[in-house]
């Protein structure tokens, strides 16, 4: 992440996550998430904890190791950074990819994102219908019927 | 250290239904399922992952019939009608505002189905690699009155006059003669924003039109060339261009804000329509068309 000044790289700020745990981070680690960026706009007091209200320490955690890692990525190259987000991904269970997804979308970090969004279709990839539902826990409220249509591969024919 | 906490805590509570995710999220995780996946798999599982899979295929109120084209894509071509089709039926009428052509022919019943339910379709764009093919389009041009931005063949517009009087944007291309000069003059009170790059013009055209759009946003002639009769296009008659009016064009476009013009005979472009058939000369990019080889879908 491209810092302005040597000063920007040493300001520390303080996120709070919505059960109240506190970390402190690099500003330029922050400033990947667009939401805390636009929020320190608005800050008068940078010394403040920024509430980031709808997720949680732990997975806040988790947030922050991907934006620090992200932050210093000079020090790896390309193929490095690939794997280690690789490792970084799998290494979730289905829970904490749920609400990873949902804390990157909320606090717009696109490389967060992409990355867990990619590893959440990979999942999908080639499995069935039956197999994808019980593996995310998703009750099939289609009646046979209105399953039967969405399988039926010519439905346009004889209408006008 | 940190992980394994995470691990034992998730392993107490139970899986989240992913059902009730986040719908923009979904549809993000949607966009990145392979098609083949998308369409006969992912939409059976629910009816919230069926409505990801429609609205994952194009952005919310286009139909986008490009994707037909795909060589890759063609064994899924049923599969993505049949969800087009659903899409139309299940959405409110009048909720789809776009539609792009692509190089594949739909049968024509479903052109006037997709038109029935998009009255208020806004922008139509048909690839110039249609040529002067314009009767597919006829079963819809019905229902489609309040365009505002369209690309097509300019015979279309010789055919439906009445469709063309919001059209505040309009790229031609084949030939564009008095009669459809006349159109664009009396029909199009709307009009801000013409393209006629390529076109073959007849000697009054660029005139006629300049006649009631003296004052366009923008005017794009580049590449176009003026025949003495536009009916050559179809012949294999070498192109006979004219030489341009320039003065009288200049005079009449003093009003137009942006004129886009090529440097005709000293342009790289226009420099071989000399030797070449005048068709070729609106088409520059010719490619074999695929509908001569592909049935209609």
């Amino acid at each position: 992440m491209a810092s302005t000044s040597t000063s920007t790289l040493s300001r520390k700020l303080i996120l709070k996550s919505s059960d109240g745990e506190k970390f402190e981070v690099d500003e330029n680690v922050a400033m990947q998430s667009q939401t805390i960026k636009h929020m320190i706009e608005d800050l008068d007091d940078i010394n403040s904890p920024i509430p980031v209200s709808i997720v949680t320490g732990t997975i806040l955690s988790k947030v922050i190791e991907y934006c620090k890692k992200h932050a210093t990525e000079d020090s790896d190259s390309d193929e490095q950074l690939k794997q280690w987000d690789k490792e970084y991904a799998n290494n979730m269970d289905l829970n904490t990819l749920y609400y990873l997804l949902l804390a990157a979308n909320y606090m717009e970090i696109k490389g967060l994102l992409e990355l867990i969004t990619q590893c959440v279709a990979d999942m999908i990839k080639g499995k069935s219908p039956e197999e994808i539902r019980a593996h995310f826990n998703i009750k099939n409220d289609f009646t046979p019927q209105e399953e039967a249509n969405i399988r039926n591969e010519n439905p346009w024919a004889f209408e006008n | 250290m940190r992980l394994k906490l995470f691990r034992a805590e998730s392993g107490t509570t139970t899986v989240w239904s992913w059902d009730e995710m986040n719908y923009d999220v979904l549809l993000k995780i949607m966009k990145r399922v392979p098609l083949g996946d998308r369409l006969c798999v992912a939409c059976l599982v629910s009816k919230t992952w069926l409505s990801a899979v429609l609205d994952s295929m194009s952005p919310p109120g286009v139909i986008n019939l490009k994707r037909l084209d795909c060589p890759k894509f063609q064994r899924m071509n049923d599969r993505y009608l049949v969800f087009l089709k659903r899409r139309l039926d299940t959405m409110p009428v009048d909720s789809c505002s776009a539609f792009y052509h692509g190089e594949t022919f739909l049968q024509e019943y479903k052109y006037r189905y997709i038109a029935k339910r998009t009255p208020s379709m806004q922008k139509l764009i048909i690839p110039r690699a249609v040529r002067t093919n314009f009767t597919f389009i006829l079963p819809a041009m019905k229902y489609w009155k309040k365009l505002k931005k369209v690309q097509c063949p300019s015979v279309l517009i010789a055919q439906f006059r009445r469709n063309f009087t919001e059209v505040e944007t309009l790229r031609l291309f084949g030939a564009v003669d008095d009669d459809i000069a006349t159109i664009i003059r009396d029909r199009c009170p709307q009009l801000k924003r013409l393209r006629l790059d390529y076109c073959a013009l007849s000697i009054n055209a660029l005139s006629t039109i300049l006649d009631g759009h003296k004052d366009l946003e923008l005017l794009d002639t580049r590449h176009s060339f003026r025949v003495p009769d536009c009916r050559i296009l179809f012949s294999d008659w070498m192109s006979l261009c004219l030489e341009w009016n320039e003065e009288e064009i200049r005079r009449k476009a003093a009003g137009v804000k942006v004129h886009l013009k090529c440097a005709r005979d000293r342009c790289r472009k226009c420099a071989p329509r000399k030797c070449n058939l005048p068709l070729r000369s609106c088409f520059p990019d010719l490619k074999p068309f695929k509908s001569d080889y592909r049935a209609r879908l």
